[in-house]
């Protein structure tokens, strides 16, 4: 099997205008983002928001109905076996053959991979406490979520591509899925793209962080960027304003009274102008944290989805 | 090296990295020429990206508080920090202003805030 | 709805309105079928009433009559069966998951402040009615008129029967959701025996009449048994014992690690020709073995009761075998061999979907399975009969059936045809899977049946069956290349796969041109279309449709 290594400046994973409609329902929207070589991505959305069906069309599994998917320059419908050696996939509800055995399924997985190690498979299974003659079926969520990992990382995948990886997990079993992630990273050259709803391991171990909401991607860019721009503003109005007020580069004001707190989204200078012109005096400046701007993101799509839909009486 | 990260402060996490390296460094709970933890141990140990990590030592190599040589490591600075006085001095001043916005807020008068100052001052010279 | 008894009633309705509207339509279809039957056949006796027999009329009024009588009798058989088994489904109230496999009563009700005594008794009731219905329903109004008149059906004997078998298979399902083995294998000779016992009053025994009571009684006693068993089993189920009976797991488990695979693999078509093998491989085998079992001890238990039927003892066990491997097994295991076993469920499991290979090797590793199983369950009907022969002194007899028989070879090289079935169409994944996939396979096979008795009652539509054949021969061959041309265009199979099905077409068919040409003139009908029609039997359009349906399948 020769296949060209794709170039080191390409993008591992392109996606450029990608739409899906399952019968009546658009489950992505015009969905465009890129993986560089190196990254961890994450992609953080609530559930239905279309993060699982994105995954899919990145390892082949649905077909690009509008725009294209490039992985290591590659389309994953067009030449799956080129795409999915290289790649190491965690499903959402890991359905991994319940009546195989731990031993049975590493020993099938290493059959389709020539860059298997089994010393890794083996250190990995020890670490993660994983008994060999166990079988599937009867492993709990941790433990079935820790197969399917070492599964995926024990060829040392160029891309490793996670639906949820700490859906339903402990707090212990999660550290170490996270864990095993960050040493992937750290080995040269490994992508990672995950997908999760829980904000702050994807602050934890993200370098780039996309939103989705109802299958359009809200908010992408470099994570430290994301939160530099973003910080919450408390501001003091001197007479509680009669409604909730107005104002230019808040996302997100909530409270009651006299004193209400924005979330801003980079554009400082128009939101401190406002609030000027308002009277109000700043009296708390504080960075935001992600899962603040998220809900802020959230809740703006929320506002606007409502403009667009006439309210019935 | 003990450093505990919390993500939902609303501070980088490499900020936090740097700020307690630098607090481990000034209390004397790291010792100059001590190793610092390779960027992949701690990223692993922290569960954080190792970018993150590699971040928050140039940001200290940068501020002088740590050295990097080649190939063997990252060791804490031998010598103080390279920064000429008036550098020092301005990064003092950013945390001053934070603290006697604070007070004044807390209705605490200068003197007070002086006495504090002292008190801790005392505090950790005692533990060294 | 007031009470929890209509709640959980309104729940079966909902949950399987499809599969009821199906039992309506199978009803209506035989329905129509006998009334057509009937009436071409009150036309015919009215004819030869007036006419002489010789007269043309009457004797094409004849021939429709047996045509449509044919074709209502065949039918009702078939869609009678198929709704007792439809019946059995809807009423044992399980569910599946992905991973567990089948339940019993769904654990979700368990919860509800609903005691177990109604939970067992509302399937129970509503499914022991609904049979008597559907018993009543079929045989006066589809049964009777086309039933010869001396046969009458003994309906105590049947409702007694459909009922205990019902709630016999309702107390199997709900008490032992946590053995699934043992409760596969014990339904699969509950529908076995109900299928010999429905039969019993028609193969004329001796002493039948003193012996149908005496059964009855034993319907009757586990009828009202068998709800009480139930109860006490789901009460253990909910409340959490009766799991799985660890010992005996622990056991099974060993038995099967001694089998388990301990060298690595030669490369990734040997890993999934193990995997297809062993999804599939040891239930089909398993419940093959279980079902000759079972023939073979009833047949033991007759022959020491005292029939002494020499030659026809042999038959007595080789039809039954051979029904039940050709016309069951056989497509339930290539339908089987397209999905997951355990959950029955025909779309690739992501973990199947993400393997780094190409849409060829999945379909090579399941047609290698799909035939190593196949001619293994063959050979183990070969070998149980040959012990049967052995042991009833029959050796010689059984000689001749496998090695100079004509008819064992052909039915062998028919069952091929229905192992592969509609193979495309369910590796596309987007049907449903069992049971209502078997029930179209079914109507499929059935039909294709009648059309050709047709054709055979009726020479003088010789050149039209030709026609037909040929067309058929050459849409076969047409998408074949077709089919093989895009799978490799698309890089989904390599030349060798084409060239290896291609040849193996070849050389079955070849094959079966020999068997026809051997065939022909023995018989006492017109048999020119055999020729023609051995070209169709070998499987090649549905082996190159193959890796189309299965991208189908995998990328969606």
């Amino acid at each position: 099997m020769n296949m060209p290594t794709s170039s080191p400046h390409e993008p591992v994973i392109a996606i450029n205008g990608l739409s899906r409609r399952f019968k009546s329902k658009l489950a992505l929207e015009t969905v465009s983002l890129a993986v560089e070589r190196g990254q961890v991505f994450g992609l953080v959305g609530a559930n239905g928001a279309g993060k699982t069906t994105l995954i899919k069309h990145v390892l082949g599994l649905l077909k690009a109905e509008s725009g294209f998917v490039r992985v290591f320059g590659r389309d994953p419908v067009a030449e799956p076996v080129a795409v999915l050696s290289r790649v190491g996939f965690l499903s959402e509800d890991r359905d991994l053959p319940g009546w195989m055995r731990v031993d049975e399924l590493i020993r099938y997985t290493r059959a389709f991979h020539r860059a298997w190690d089994s010393a890794y498979a083996e250190r990995l299974r020890e670490q993660f406490q994983l008994d060999p003659a166990a079988r599937i079926k009867q492993l709990s969520r941790g433990e079935l979520a820790k197969a399917g990992l070492l599964v995926a990382l024990a060829h040392r995948p160029e891309l490793l591509v996670l639906d949820e990886p700490s859906s339903g997990l402990d707090p212990v079993v999660r550290r170490e899925m996270l864990e095993a992630i960050v040493r992937t990273v750290a080995d040269e050259g490994r992508t990672v793209f995950f997908s999760s709803h829980l904000l702050d391991e994807i602050e934890r171990v993200s370098d780039r962080v996309a939103m989705m909401a109802k299958g359009r991607v809200v908010l992408q860019g470099r994570l430290d960027e994301i939160l530099e721009s973003h910080f919450r503003l408390t501001l003091r109005f001197p007479t509680p304003p009669p409604a909730q007020p107005k104002l230019a580069g808040a996302l997100h004001l909530t409270g009651g009274g006299l004193e209400w707190t924005a979330l801003c989204n980079g554009a400082r200078g128009e939101l401190e102008a406002a609030a000027a012109v308002l009277g109000a005096r700043i009296v708390e400046d504080t960075p935001a944290s992600l899962d603040e701007i998220f809900l802020a993101r959230m809740g703006g799509e929320r506002s606007i989805s409502d403009q667009l839909q006439p309210k019935v009486k | 090296m003990l450093l505990h990260i919390s993500p939902k402060d609303g501070v980088p996490i490499y900020r936090q990295i740097v700020n307690q390296a630098k607090y481990l460094v000034g209390s004397g709970r790291l010792v100059p020429g001590e190793e610092l933890p390779p960027i992949r141990v701690l990223a692993e140990q922290l569960v954080v990206n190792p970018n993150t990590v590699a971040r928050a030592y140039a940001e200290l190599e940068h501020a002088g508080v740590v050295t990097k040589r080649h190939g063997s490591g990252t060791y804490v600075s031998d010598n103080g920090s390279p920064l000429k006085r008036g550098e020092k001095l301005k990064i003092l001043a950013q945390r001053a202003d934070g603290l006697v916005a604070e007070a004044q807020h807390l209705e605490i008068d200068l003197s007070e805030l002086l006495e504090l100052i002292r008190e801790r001052h005392r505090a950790m010279q005692s533990k060294e | 709805m007031n009470s929890p008894a209509a709640a959980l009633a309104w729940e079966i309705w909902r949950k399987n309105r499809f599969g009821f509207l199906l039992l309506l339509v199978f009803l209506v279809v035989c329905l129509g079928l006998s009334r057509l039957a009937t009436h071409f056949a009150a036309e015919a006796s009215r004819l030869s009433s007036l006419l002489p027999a010789a007269a043309a009329e009457v004797i094409e009024a004849n021939a429709r009559a047996t045509d449509w009588s044919s074709l209502a009798g065949w039918w009702s058989g078939v869609l009678l069966g198929l709704s007792l088994l439809v019946t059995l489904a809807v009423f044992a109230f399980a569910e599946s998951s992905r991973m567990r496999g089948f339940s019993g009563i769904p654990a979700r009700l368990f919860t509800l402040p609903v005691p177990t005594g109604r939970l067992v008794a509302v399937p129970l009731v509503s499914g022991v009615c609904f049979v008597a219905l559907l018993y009543f329903a079929w045989s006066r109004l589809v049964l009777a008129p086309i039933l010869p008149a001396e046969l009458t059906l003994p309906d105590g004997y049947f409702l007694l029967l459909l009922s205990a078998a019902l709630a016999g298979f309702q107390t199997l399902v709900w008490t032992l959701p946590g053995f699934p083995r043992t409760r596969a294998t014990l339904l699969t000779l509950l529908v076995s025996s109900v299928a010999i016992l429905s039969a019993l009053p028609f193969a004329e025994l001796n002493r039948w009449s003193e012996r149908m009571p005496a059964l009855m009684a034993i319907y009757g006693v586990s009828l009202v048994a068998a709800p009480f068993v139930a109860w006490l089993g789901v009460a253990q189920v909910r409340k959490g014992e009766w799991r799985d009976w660890p010992a005996l797991t622990a056991l099974l488990n060993r038995l099967a690690d001694t089998v388990s695979r301990r060298r690595d693999f030669a490369g990734p078509a040997a890993a999934q020709f193990w995997i297809e093998c062993r999804r599939n491989g040891r239930l089909a085998l398993w419940s093959l073995a279980v079902v000759i079992f079972f023939i073979l001890g009833v047949n033991a238990i007759l022959l020491l009761d005292g029939r002494a039927y020499g030659r026809a003892s042999l038959d007595a066990v080789y039809g039954p075998v051979l029904l039940f491997l050709v016309f069951i097994w056989t497509p339930v295991l290539g339908l089987m061999v397209c999905g997951e076993a355990a959950t029955r469920r025909l779309p690739l499991m992501t973990f199947q979907a993400t393997r780094p290979v190409a849409v060829g090797a999945l379909v090579s590793a399941k047609l290698k399975a799909m035939l190593v199983v196949w001619l293994a369950g063959w050979l183990l009907a070969a070998l149980s009969v040959g012990l049967w022969a052995m042991w009833s002194g029959q050796l010689d007899a059984w000689y001749d059936q496998f090695y100079r028989e004509r008819d064992l070879v052909i039915v062998g090289v028919l069952s091929l045809h229905f192992l592969f079935g509609l193979f495309p169409l369910w590796l596309t994944g987007r049907v449903p899977g069992l049971p209502w996939s078997f029930v179209v396979l079914l109507i499929v096979y059935v039909g294709l049946g009648n059309v050709i008795g047709w054709f055979g009652r009726h020479p003088n539509w010789r050149e039209t069956a030709l026609l037909l054949i040929g067309f058929a021969a050459a849409l076969k061959l047409g998408v074949a290349f077709l089919a093989f041309r895009q799978a490799l265009k698309q890089k989904w199979v390599r030349r060798d796969f084409v060239f290896g099905s291609v040849s193996i077409w070849v050389v079955g068919t070849g094959f079966c041109l020999w068997l026809a040409l051997r065939f022909m003139g023995r018989g006492d009908w017109d048999d020119t279309p055999l020729l023609p029609l051995a070209v169709l039997v070998f499987p090649l359009a549905r082996v190159a449709l193959a890796p189309l349906a299965m991208a189908m399948n995998r990328h969606r």
